[in-house]
């Protein structure tokens, strides 16, 4: 093999080599984007759940048990539908201590929403628990923001 | 040691707090799977996967009202076992919670 040949073939390996390298260095970049973008879509959907949770309740609480008939049970499906949809979606987000911290943020919400008289034949209507579930919602909101921001 | 998987041995639904609200209340899973284990001090695994999802109230019920019942936090800790994965772990921490603010309120009276 002449020096020329050895040269051109050295050429020909780096080429190769430089273009496998951009096209690893591209797939990894576009992993990456993917799964912040499947991060930025999960939290779109907590909070739309969320705000539905939150229209579901001041449905719900504003009117006692007697009141709604039969749409009662119809809300209490929808609001548990939600809460657990909002617990799937956190634990396919977070891991370890944020999924611990956004568990624990959401248990507020969750208590003020469906616990106490949830579900109750006799449950009086109990609107004055409203700012309970709002308050609860809005600081979880916030936390599961704060959360996906630490993500990037 | 028992394994209840709440889905399978009791409901995919879990409901309300009292038995008057309906099937698969929390009043009747703890009359009928956790106060037995406790009587005989079976140890009983509750595995939480599976269900619908567990309103609070139930939860309340089921586990706090163990506590209202006049059994201590040690006791039930002894024997009764909570089993979750990921997207059910916030109800161990409910359960956790309810029986944590019963006890408290036992020791406290």
């Amino acid at each position: 093999m002449t020096p020329e040949m050895v040269i051109a073939l050295s050429a020909g390996v780096g080429t190769l080599l430089a273009t496998a390298l951009k096209e690893v260095v591209n797939h990894l970049v576009r992993r990456a984007q993917g799964g912040q973008k499947s991060l930025d879509d999960d939290l779109g959907e907590v909070l739309v759940s969320l705000g539905e949770l939150r229209k579901l309740a001041d449905r719900y609480w504003v009117k006692s048990a007697s009141d709604l008939g039969e749409d009662e049970p119809v809300y209490r499906s929808h609001i548990m539908a939600h809460c657990h949809h909002i617990n799937l979606i956190i634990a396919q987000m977070f891991t370890g201590a944020p999924k611990r911290e956004c568990d624990v943020s959401f248990m507020p919400v969750m208590k003020a929403v469906a616990g106490d008289t949830f579900g109750n034949a006799d449950r009086p209507a109990t609107s004055e628990k409203l700012v309970l579930v709002h308050q609860a919602a809005l600081t979880f909101k916030r936390d599961v923001i704060a959360k996906r921001r630490q993500k990037r | 040691m028992t394994k209840v998987h709440v889905a399978k041995d009791f409901t995919q639904f879990p409901g309300g707090r009292l038995r008057s609200t309906g099937k698969g209340s929390g009043q009747e899973f703890r009359e009928r799977f956790l106060v037995p284990a406790l009587e005989l001090k079976e140890p009983a695994t509750i595995v939480l996967d599976g269900a619908s999802g567990y309103p609070p109230s139930f939860l309340d019920e089921a586990f706090g009202g163990l506590i209202r019942a006049g059994w201590t936090l040690a006791q039930v800790k002894q024997v009764i076992k909570i089993e979750a994965g990921p997207a059910f772990e916030i109800y161990a921490r409910l359960i956790q919670d309810y029986l944590e603010a019963e006890e408290a309120r036992r020791v406290g009276q």
